[in-house]
């Protein structure tokens, strides 16, 4: 049996770790199975190409590889054409088998040429798809699926139980081998890192609190690490944790694995592991102290921070279900803009359910005053993103009925308001560049 | 937008360094001394506002900030492009009777990063009822001219609107309270949530034959109103603070704001 697990993604020197997941995972149970990746990349592709040459060029691949099974990543910018690509893909090739999953996988995309679509987390869904056709298992037993029954006229959807890892030790650590023949891959530039799954808190806009929170052990942690830094050469690290400084006391375990392996690599001096690093990660201002800043000065590689803030505005905040203090962030960006070395970037979000032109004014002059360090005014505008809280509600309109997209009204503001509010921070950012490149 | 002190050549050597200035020149010999000032202030936002027969060329690399008072419409996409630099921001103020037969020549000052309409002028007797009256920003002309503002991605900006006349939001004013003089209010504004805020000068230009229609719903404004008065009066211009001195003492014209929060926005 062989396997391809497929993305398209928008930057190809970041290290397809959710695809890594599920290829160590499976291989653990099926060795006999070939699983491989292979992601294609959008790149600056910024406008409409009637050519589909990235498209082109993946089903040329497929049809020289002739896997038994394709597995589709989805992300918000793959949602939307993921369902033609497959279409094109049983046209070419009815025997081969689909199955879709990521984060942004959608049901609307379960149709006849789909066998499965996974929802949730894909290592366990994964493997016991590979059971399924394997025969060992039949398939109302293959967890986290939704599917169409094709023994019934008309099709049926069927879904099947959710279950999770609970052990997230169990999946191998995707960066303990290379694939390449050198000792040291160096393809990609970034490269991200996972110690937690899920999150503390549950605001309704976000899908990070889905899974139940969970952490990889430190034990884990110490262990694979090295590997990341032995058989890798990189840039970036990113820790993906939505909450990375919720317990303090295990963020610096961590880091401080991380700066004996940075120092490590300096006194080998391999020529080709000699890059700086710089890691990122998300942390919640509250949580900020001066102590946490001073020790996070001391390690030897730069950290940049990302903390996400949203709104200033309680009516806001409540209807997404974002318990903030902003006395105490306000306290953080002073302390982190006082810092020489951590760099930091503090984003809103407008367009969000009860949101104003005028709260957001008020959001943006709280970044201005207080994230100094900050020379322009970060804000996304909001997407109504599927399996979240906010999702499910159905108080917004988004610009897709199917995919993750834009919001393009809510009770509170429509499509040109929100189109104005963008127009504002363009102006807004157009003095600050000035100011900063000055 | 950032708050900005616009002070005339008299009063530039009062400004704060750590705020940006722009200098507002009226007269051609004005210029030199304008730029020796502006050369010294050590804020990297510093410019110029003067009309567009003034505007020399080239403008020194300093300058970061250029103002243009639009006083012919087609030479400006040729002065514009004369004048742009990486580092610079570029705003102009279109008077509105150049746009009253085709909005859409506002698209002629595209490349500017900010076009501002002005309404201090009036259009003309026959077409005064379709400006500065209470429900201008209803009428088709006042549509006409938002769309061009978004077909151009720019913000939509009126100068010397009253509040009550189009969306506070779309007031220049609103974003620029510190250079802004509030005259006194005539008792046809009594109840509006904006008196404190708005130009409206009744004695002047298209003021002197609105209508005003106080805005009194609170809960629509609150945040509007928590936006406005939290901008800092210690940075007013020096010609605001003259004029607030000179003003008497009425609840119609009393301007009081808060003086204690600093703030760049």
């Amino acid at each position: 049996m062989k396997i391809l697990l497929l993305a398209f993604s928008v930057q190809q020197d970041v290290f397809p770790l959710g695809l890594h997941y599920l290829k160590g995972y499976a291989t653990k149970y099926h060795p006999d199975v070939d699983i491989q990746i292979q992601e294609f990349s959008f790149g600056n592709r910024v406008s409409y190409e009637t050519n589909k040459n990235l498209e082109i060029q993946a089903l040329a691949y497929l049809a020289l590889e002739k896997p038994d099974i394709v597995a589709f990543s989805c992300y918000i910018w793959s949602g939307e054409m993921i369902r033609d690509f497959v279409r094109s893909i049983k046209r070419l090739h009815p025997t081969m088998k689909i199955i879709l999953g990521g984060v942004e996988v959608s049901e609307h995309l379960l149709t006849p040429d789909v066998e499965f679509i996974i929802r949730q987390e894909g290592e366990i869904a994964f493997k016991e798809c590979i059971d399924y056709w394997k025969g060992t298992i039949s398939k109302e037993q293959v967890h986290n699926v939704v599917y169409l029954n094709q023994q019934k006229s008309p099709q049926q959807r069927q879904e099947n139980p959710s279950i999770e890892l609970e052990n997230l030790d169990e999946i191998p650590f995707p960066y303990s081998t290379n694939s390449t023949n050198s000792t040291i891959d160096e393809r990609y530039n970034v490269v991200r890192l996972e110690t937690a799954r899920g999150c503390l808190f549950d605001c309704h806009f976000c899908h990070y609190a889905k899974p139940t929170l969970r952490y990889f052990s430190l034990e884990y942690l110490h262990k694979n690490i090295p590997l990341l830094f032995q058989n890798y050469s990189f840039e970036n690290l990113t820790v993906l944790d939505a909450n990375f400084n919720s317990n303090k006391e295990r963020m610096f375990i961590i880091l401080d694995i991380i700066e004996q392996q940075v120092k490590k690599r300096q006194e080998t001096k391999n020529p080709t592991n000699t890059k700086p690093l710089k890691l990122h990660c998300e942390m919640r201002p509250e949580l900020m102290d001066e102590s946490t800043i001073k020790k996070l000065e001391n390690y030897s590689f730069k950290i940049d921070i990302e903390l996400g803030l949203q709104s200033t505005d309680p009516v806001v905040l409540k209807e997404i279900n974002r318990p903030t203090h902003i006395g105490k962030v306000a306290a953080a960006l002073q302390m982190l803009s006082a810092s020489r070395k951590l760099t930091y970037k503090i984003d809103l979000m407008y367009g969000l359910p009860g949101d104003t032109f005028y709260k957001f004014l008020n959001s943006a002059r709280f970044l201005l005053t207080h994230a100094t360090k900050q020379h322009k005014l970060v804000a996304h505008h909001s997407m109504l993103l599927n399996n979240t809280t906010l999702f499910e509600k159905k108080t917004v309109e988004r610009y897709s009925e199917t995919h993750s997209s834009m919001i393009i009204k809510t009770p509170t503001q429509d499509v040109v308001e929100l189109y104005k509010t963008k127009l504002f921070i363009d102006l807004l950012n157009k003095e600050l560049e000035i100011i900063k490149e000055r | 937008m950032l708050q900005k002190q616009l002070f005339n050549l008299a009063n530039a050597t009062q400004a704060r360094s750590t705020l940006p200035l722009i200098i507002s020149i009226t007269q051609e010999h004005e210029r030199t001394l304008a730029y020796a000032i502006l050369e010294k202030h050590p804020h990297p936002l510093r410019g110029i506002a003067l009309p567009q027969h003034l505007v020399p060329t080239p403008i020194p690399t300093f300058i970061s900030y250029v103002r243009i008072y639009v006083d012919d419409l087609t030479t400006i996409p040729l002065l514009l492009t004369s004048l742009t630099l990486k580092k610079r921001l570029l705003e102009v103020f279109v008077p509105i009777k150049a746009l009253q037969h085709t909005p859409a020549l506002l698209k002629i000052c595209e490349q500017a990063h900010r076009i501002v309409i002005e309404l201090k002028e009036p259009l003309g007797l026959k077409e005064q009822q379709n400006t500065l009256n209470s429900s201008f920003f209803k009428s088709p002309f006042y549509n006409q001219l938002y769309t061009q503002f978004i077909l151009m991605s720019r913000y939509p900006l009126f100068h010397t609107a009253p509040f009550c006349s189009i969306p506070p939001e779309h007031c220049y004013e609103f974003f620029d309270q510190a250079n802004t003089i509030i005259p006194p209010k005539p008792s046809a504004c009594n109840g509006c949530l904006f008196t404190q805020h708005c130009p409206l000068d009744v004695h002047s230009g298209t003021g002197k034959n609105f209508t005003p229609n106080p805005i009194t719903k609170n809960q629509t404004y609150n945040d509007a109103l928590i936006f406005l008065n939290r901008e800092s009066t210690n940075q007013e211009s020096p010609q605001k603070q003259e004029s607030r001195h000179q003003e008497k003492t009425t609840p119609e014209n009393t301007t009081k704001k808060n003086e204690n929060t600093p703030a760049r926005f």
